[in-house]
């Protein structure tokens, strides 16, 4: 699968994250977190697994985290992929 | 040097604390002398209102090297801090020591004088916004150091910290010296963290927006303590008192964890004629203080007195006869200071009657309940308010730990996790409030009493209200959040943690 | 069945989401319908998907959307098999049939309670209690009902009191549970009490909420009281005691004891969320 249209999922709301896809010729992470200090590395392996297992190929996915729990930001990179690929 | 609480002092902090390290809440009584404080002759003719600030430092004797304080009841609307060090960098004077009772991140522009040479060293209470975060990777070359409210005031009266030059910026002023809080455009209420510095320094100088003639009708600061008064256009600005801290809380998590503290005080053995009382000012205390209210006049509760940090909802609690006298060191927000003005059971105290170990007695030793935050808490019971989940300085103890100490009964309310980072952990990353110290901690999933406290335990079995182990209020966090990776930090250290007996509680190291 | 207290949880917010993890209502209502604009459809079915698993072993509904291009997909949730209850909205005969039918093929051990907030729907409520097995609850949507009938909805709801009567009425006559509409004002809690109360008097089982600090309170006057509970199971453990079982009727600290106070007895005993065996 490859992102074929920019379009975003989620929010920049306490506890939510907003996700953004762009088309592009590789699989490009770019994660902000408030989070990250304490859970990047768990959220790095987390967001390659949602990636991994929604089969996406290419395309670059920003994620702007603010507090999101592994359940909301699995579905909100999955929301802002089907929405991307359409 | 390992202390009480395991936690390791390393050596390069061990010069900061001149009465050892930690061993328990109760355990050391400490030097029991105040220092012999400098006065000055002024004859008949001679002024004490000067023209300037330049005029006041001159006067001063203020040198490179020397120590100067500020207290913090402007909080984030303080300004005069930044016109006092204005007026000194002009004089080339540097390496000077700010002992601030607490910083905000109005102060961030310390930052500038302490990379120009002007400020060398730092010791707060309290530390908040940028200049907290540049410290915390790294910005000074010597740590800060954090104590109680109660504690700073030990440390003046002692000796320990020795101030030159203190600046007190006054709403009200007359020329010779007395100074209040309640009167003027920057009234801020209660004078309570100016007047060690005032005593003990060895020169004070009052600054003012307010000057009225002579003799001010209420006096909380006398004129026999002040050498210098000046006038300036504004020290600060009002609004800046109500910081976002203090608003209660309309989440209903929140009122859920205030309604929960409220039943455990309700059913507490404390709760009779003659109770007294103290809440922090973050929301989902100040939500507790107004449930708290709401039972006493259900069951008639008469209680004695409230303490604080005063709030709108103690305020209503004096109104409503729910206490006969409010002890106030500090007010924090406007109702506090209308009521501080007008009415006589709303008493002014000083930090040190309020909370000071080595002062013949504080009022928190008389205190039966209180109720406070915490950004962490671990296993033991150990508090920790002063940083946050990125390692970095976000707080201080305050009068946190001093509260704790001194009080029956000591209630710590918090989410049991914010975003996804836990509340319960296995060790805080700060210890302020040793855990001998805290009794109860209610969160939305349940209430966790201190084992110590088997008196707590069997009060509560009795009610049907959700006790659980902390153990199991941490897994449940952690089911939810997952654990945390642990946090990177240097050798260099940014902060010591002093206890209120002046021993040293814990380090905090810089982050990467 | 949704018990006494039942409380809506925007599906699109995380935050309420992860704040209904505390929260001690009898059932939690994730709500895809009103609460998700129809931008956002998509991705809060999304979002309730991934959040379901933490919810496992807790009463779980989930109020679909009303518009055919969205409930089909909606109902797939309930291949989790986590929730088991279904809300409709705008509740009519006919789409319950639709939608048991699909429960039927999914094998899905889910309820139905129809929500009823129109004039149509409170016209045929004998024909949605009896279009499916699954059905075993009515709920009173207020707000859209005063909505449909063109009228203003007032604090004191003369204008839905006759639709509110009916809804309790026929859902004991069909042996449904039944929840009145969510009282609005949330900080009036004297209020609330009081709507309660109202709605307990005139035969609900229990009250819908829309915010955790209205869940106490709504629980307090549903629940039967201790007294009540107490000769409740006084009852049950007398009609199960050898020398009674048999009896058209018994006698118990001078009162007669009958089949429906040994009915009633039970209904207050799982009103209570006390677990018995069934007579």
């Amino acid at each position: 699968m490859n992102i074929t249209k920019r379009t975003i999922a989620g929010t920049l709301e306490s506890c939510d994250c907003l996700v953004t896809v762009y088309p592009d010729d590789k699989r490009v992470i770019i994660l902000n977190s408030v989070s990250a200090v304490r859970f990047g590395k768990h959220l790095n392996h987390l967001i390659n697994n949602t990636l991994d297992d929604l089969g996406l190929v290419t395309g670059k996915v920003e994620i702007e985290d603010k507090g999101a729990l592994d359940y909301c930001i699995v579905a909100r990179i999955t929301a802002a992929v089907e929405r991307g690929v359409r | 040097m390992i202390n009480a609480l395991n936690r390791n002092i390393p050596d390069a902090a061990l010069g900061y604390g001149k009465h050892g390290v930690y061993n328990g809440a109760f355990e050391y009584r400490g030097c029991e002398k105040r220092v012999i404080v400098n006065s000055r002759t002024v004859l008949p003719k001679e002024k004490k209102l000067l023209n300037s600030l330049d005029e006041a430092i001159q006067l001063s004797g203020l040198k490179s090297g020397m120590t100067i304080s500020f207290h913090h009841h402007l909080r984030n609307g303080d300004e005069t801090m930044k016109k006092v060090l204005r007026a000194i960098e002009k004089k080339g004077i540097g390496d000077l020591t700010i002992a601030a009772t607490a910083l905000f991140d109005c102060h961030t522009f310390l930052e500038d004088y302490i990379r120009s040479g002007v400020v060398k060293n730092i010791q707060a209470n309290y530390m908040s916004g940028g200049i907290a975060q540049r410290i915390s990777c790294g910005l000074l070359d010597s740590p800060v150091i954090m104590r109680t409210h109660g504690g700073r005031d030990r440390a003046v009266e002692s000796g320990d910290l020795h101030v030159d030059v203190a600046f007190i910026a006054a709403p009200a002023a007359d020329e010779y010296g007395n100074l209040n809080a309640v009167d003027g455009p920057s009234a801020f209420g209660s004078f309570g963290y100016a007047y060690s510095d005032a005593r003990y320094a060895d020169c004070s100088i009052a600054i003012t927006d307010n000057l009225m003639p002579y003799p001010l009708t209420y006096v909380s600061i006398d004129q026999t303590l002040i050498d210098y008064v000046v006038v300036v256009d504004k020290i600060g600005n009002q609004e800046g008192i109500v910081s976002g801290t203090t608003k209660m809380t309309r989440d209903p998590i929140g009122r859920k964890i205030a309604k929960l503290t409220a039943e455990v005080i309700k059913n507490s053995e404390y709760f009779k004629d003659g109770f007294s009382f103290q809440t922090g000012a973050g929301g989902v205390s100040l939500a507790t203080a107004e449930y708290t209210h709401r039972y006493m006049l259900d069951k008639e509760v008469k209680g004695s007195f409230g303490l604080g940090g005063i709030t709108k909802p103690m305020v209503d609690m004096l109104r409503d006869g729910c206490f006969d006298v409010l002890l106030d060191t500090q007010c924090f927000d406007l109702d506090a200071i209308e009521s501080l003005k007008t009415n006589r059971r709303h008493r002014e105290i000083s930090c040190s009657t309020y909370s000071n170990m080595h002062t013949k007695g504080s009022v928190v030793n008389l205190l039966d309940i209180a109720v406070l935050g915490a950004t962490e808490i671990d296993l033991d019971f150990n508090v920790n308010v002063t940083t946050g989940s990125d390692g970095t300085i976000i707080g201080g103890s305050g009068g946190h730990a001093d509260a704790a100490a001194g009080s029956k009964m000591c209630i710590v309310v918090a989410n049991l996790f914010r975003g996804r980072f836990p509340t319960v952990v296995n060790e805080v990353t700060t210890i302020n409030t040793p855990g001998e110290t805290v009794d109860v901690l209610v969160t939305e999933c349940g209430i966790a009493v201190n084992p110590r406290r088997d008196d707590i335990i069997q009060c509560l079995r009795k009610t049907d209200l959700p006790l659980k182990t902390i153990a199991e209020l941490k897994d449940i966090a952690n089911k939810t959040c997952g654990i945390p990776e642990p946090l990177k930090t240097t050798d260099k250290i940014a902060a010591v943690v002093e206890y209120r007996d002046g021993t040293l509680l814990d380090v905090i190291n810089c982050v990467e | 069945m949704l018990g006494i207290c039942s409380l809506f949880i925007p599906a699109s917010s995380p935050r309420m989401i992860n704040a209904s993890f505390s929260v001690e209502a009898d059932s939690l209502i994730f709500d895809l319908e009103d609460a998700v604009h129809i931008s956002e459809k998509d991705s809060a079915r999304i979002l309730l998907r991934n959040a379901l698993p933490l919810f496992n072993g807790r009463n779980i509904a989930i109020r679909i959307n009303a518009n055919d291009d969205y409930w089909m997909e909606d109902l797939e949730l309930f291949r989790l098999g986590i929730a088991h209850n279904v809300v409709v909205p705008k509740a009519r005969a006919e789409q319950i049939k639709q939608i048991s039918a699909l429960l039927d093929d999914m094998n899905a051990d889910v309820d139905i309670e129809a929500l009823i907030e129109s004039a149509d729907s409170l016209e045929e409520l004998s024909e949605i209690c009896r279009a499916s097995k699954r059905v075993r609850g009515l709920l009173m949507g207020g707000e859209d009902y005063s909505l449909d009938l063109g009228v203003e909805r007032t604090r004191k709801g003369d204008e839905i009191l006759f639709a509110r009567t009916k809804i309790a009425n026929v859902a004991r006559a069909y042996d449904l549970e039944s929840l009145d509409t969510p009282f609005s004002d949330v900080q009036d809690e004297d209020g609330l009490m009081q709507d309660a109360k109202f709605a307990k008097g005139i035969g609900y089982t229990g009250k819908l909420s829309i915010n955790p600090l209205q869940v106490k309170g709504i629980q307090k006057v549903f629940r039967p009281e201790d007294k009540e509970i107490k000769w409740a199971q006084k009852i049950l453990d007398a009609a199960g005691m050898p020398e009674n079982v048999g009896l058209g009727a018994f006698s118990l600290d001078g009162k007669m004891i009958d089949l429906p106070v040994i009915k009633r007895a039970e209904k207050t005993i799982q009103r209570a969320g006390i677990e018995r065996n069934v007579l």
